[in-house]
């Protein structure tokens, strides 16, 4: 499909989209097949064959049923593969990163890894000085001699075979970060994973994988963080797997250019005792999903979910939660926070099941919604679905304004209108801000929320 | 010699709720001097509440008739945020939660929006800490309430020592102190009224807006005025807070009933 084409109807646009992307998947693999073992190989041709049944969802999917990829499905035929990545790329890699302010790569004091339009940039990563036993690679490095426990984790949760997103990102698998924390070691330092969407040559798609595994007693804080400029699609998988009372404090910041595409998909099984401690944070995108799966599988696991975006202009976020209490005595709270200005559309689908033999389970979920705007909207669903008696569960979603008792009682006390919107809007944020681990980046997404305020302030004048 | 410098001037001012278009005011006369406290009493439904609030600009009543003058300007064309720029502090009857903001974080700001109006510089770190203790001790303020969020989670009577505590440290010209003595047991009283008490200057005018005699137990004002039916019936000195105390207000609301008919 070309842009000179005339109009066509929905389904054969999303049917065109898909055929081309299932060509491309196959040169794609092709060209790539003499640098990866035979597993991603494997993986790639898995995905590429379901993606070729599934498509990209449909307005009808119920799962889509907020957010539409009609607008995607037109851009991606004109979008570069990852891997060919402008020239000078470096470059203009640290000025994104620089957005990422303290925790970008400012004196690259800590462990990371960056990726460039789907690639490792080496230059600005560093890997070495960790203690012994700890993965922390990129795949493509890894390709050449592949660990055990990479085979037997990547692609380990299987969603390249039922998630259109997902099986295009095997489909495209070409690099990523693989994190591996052995049995009862605890890291202090966060690891930082940043992948940044470079567009400035002309929209790019990339298909980053993240596996992360915390062997049993291990402890890990990772961050990603997706920055970028231009036009982009980013559709980043993240597997993560915790053994037995394992400890994972894992943050995914997603900052990239307004224009550009964001469908990420986590998934997470969790072990006996293991805790997951999740932050979603959306500032950047034009359509923005973020999908996070969390598989309570092992008696006594606990999950917190803390989400947060701003949207405003056109933007659309879109978050998307499923926890599954797989087991006795698991616990899950999730709250999730949306603030929204401009024409900006929101989403919030969240879903608990409650398994029969999910006895004693303890299930919260809290999602509360801030309309700056007249024109702002969010739809809100939170879904609970229990096959066992003995549990507790609750959710609630709100969505309001600010309060116009607290914006005078400020205003009263001097404050500026503008102000004590402000004042009262990074209120609203900083509850989920402060249960953010990384004092850094706690900082920057203070100064973001600042900023974004500011932003729209002078975007009302 | 003494020269008075008027601080607040309200003539005939009436006001009704925007939504239904009920008067609440019908025409209040009262001036207030520098130095001076002036107590407002009342009944309930007289419309003391919405004195406190038309003078402080909160949405929800229109001005339909009379004039404010706050040292001289008229004070109803201010927005809120002028009129405490200019000196004007309203203590709350139910002071607004507000979490997620610390107290001493969103009273920087105020100050700092005070001085600015003012052509002063920023208060510096060091500065506005030791402001902040020497009025927190005034009200006997815990530190631990300063750096909790803004009255969230505050008894009643924390409630009210933290709108002295920001009423010292932003030091007004006009205190508008509305129904200061609701909810407190006699100790907080104590605390707060010491508060107000240690406000007193001659520059400065307070008005106290309560509908019992208690409060003025512990702060005695120059003047008393009785409002009823959206107007002032009645000033006197202290004397008048007793006389309230010991025959209740419907003698009063008798009184001017009686007035208004010989007058028509």
């Amino acid at each position: 499909m070309s842009a000179s084409a005339p109009a066509t109807t929905l389904a054969s646009a999303l049917s065109e989209g898909t055929v081309s992307a299932l060509e491309r998947a196959r040169a794609f693999g092709a060209r790539e097949a003499a640098t990866s073992p035979l597993f991603v190989q494997n993986l790639r041709r898995a995905g590429a064959e379901a993606f070729a049944k599934l498509g990209l969802p449909r307005p009808s999917d119920e799962e889509w049923r907020y957010t539409s990829v009609a607008a995607l499905s037109r851009q991606l035929p004109a979008m570069a593969d990852a891997g060919g990545a402008p020239a000078g790329r470096t470059a203009s890699a640290r000025s994104a990163l620089a957005s990422l302010g303290p925790i970008g790569v400012a004196g690259r004091s800590h462990h990371q890894l960056v990726f460039v339009n789907g690639r490792l940039d080496t230059e600005l990563s560093r890997f070495d000085g960790l203690p012994a036993g700890v993965r922390f690679d990129a795949l493509s490095r890894l390709f050449a001699a592949p660990p055990d426990l990479l085979e037997r984790r990547l692609g380990l949760l299987r969603g390249h075979l039922t998630h259109p997103f997902v099986a295009m990102n095997a489909a495209f698998l070409l690099d990523g970060a693989f994190v591996h924390v052995p049995d009862g070691v605890v890291l202090a330092e966060p690891l930082l994973v940043v992948h940044v969407a470079d567009g400035s040559a002309g929209p790019v798609a990339s298909h980053p994988r993240v596996v992360l595994s915390l062997g049993e007693n291990a402890q890990a804080t990772v961050v990603e963080a997706y920055c970028g400029t231009g036009e982009a699609f980013v559709n980043p998988v993240t597997e993560i797997v915790l053994g037995a009372h394992a400890h994972l404090d894992h943050t995914t910041l997603q900052e990239e250019s307004v224009e550009a595409y964001h469908v990420g998909t986590t998934e997470a099984h969790l072990g006996p005792g293991a805790q997951l401690f999740s932050h979603v944070l959306s500032v950047g995108g034009r359509l923005v999903r973020n999908e996070l799966t969390v598989r309570l599988h092992g008696d006594g696991a606990g999950a917190t979910l803390d989400g947060l975006f701003l949207a405003r202009g056109e933007q659309h976020v879109d978050n998307h939660t499923l926890v599954d209490h797989a087991r006795p005595h698991c616990g899950s709270q999730q709250y999730y926070k949306g603030i929204l200005d401009g024409s900006a559309r929101g989403a919030f689908d969240g879903k608990v099941i409650v398994r029969p033999a999910g006895a004693f389970t303890d299930a919260h979920q809290k999602n509360r919604n801030l309309l700056l705007s007249d024109t702002a909207r969010i739809d809100a669903k939170p879904q609970l679905e229990i096959y066992n008696n003995d549990v507790k569960c609750t959710h609630g979603s709100a969505t309001g304004r600010l309060d116009a008792d607290a914006l005078f009682y400020l205003r009263s006390r001097a404050l500026s209108e503008s102000q004590a919107r402000s004042v009262l809007t990074l209120a609203f944020a900083s509850e989920i801000v402060d249960r953010v681990p990384v004092a850094p980046l706690k900082a920057h997404l203070t100064d973001r929320v600042l900023g974004w305020l500011a932003g729209n302030a002078s975007e009302a004048r | 010699m003494n020269v008075t410098t008027t601080i607040l001037e309200i003539r005939g001012l009436k006001a009704r709720i925007a939504e239904d278009g009920t008067e609440i005011l019908k025409g209040v006369d009262l001036t207030v001097n520098a130095g001076e406290v002036h107590a407002i009493m009342g009944p309930n439904g007289s419309g003391k509440s919405t004195l406190a609030h038309v003078l402080s600009g909160r949405e929800g009543y229109e001005v339909t008739d009379g004039t404010v003058l706050y040292k001289g300007k008229d004070l109803l064309s201010m927005p809120p945020e002028m009129r405490a720029r200019e000196g004007v502090f309203l203590s709350f009857q139910y002071p607004v939660e507000i979490p997620g903001v610390a107290n001493t974080y969103f009273l920087r700001m105020a100050l700092n929006a005070v001085r600015k109006h003012r052509g002063l510089p920023e208060v510096d770190a060091m500065d506005f800490l030791s402001l902040v203790e020497e009025k927190a001790a005034l009200v006997e303020m815990e530190d631990a309430l300063l750096s909790r969020n803004v009255n969230e989670g505050f008894s009643g009577g924390e409630k009210k020592r933290n709108e002295i505590f920001q009423m010292a440290v932003l030091d007004p010209t006009l205190a508008i102190l509305d129904e200061t003595d609701s909810g407190l047991d006699i100790d907080a009283l104590r605390v707060v009224a010491s508060g107000v008490n240690s406000l007193r200057s001659p520059e400065r005018a307070m008005l106290l807006i309560t509908h019992y005699q208690r409060l003025l137990n512990y702060i005695t004002p120059d003047v008393i005025h009785v409002l009823s039916g959206g107007r002032i019936v009645r000033s006197g000195d202290k004397s008048l807070a007793l006389l309230l105390e010991e025959k209740g207000y419907g003698w009063l609301e008798e009184e001017a009933a009686v007035g208004a008919g010989t007058a028509s």
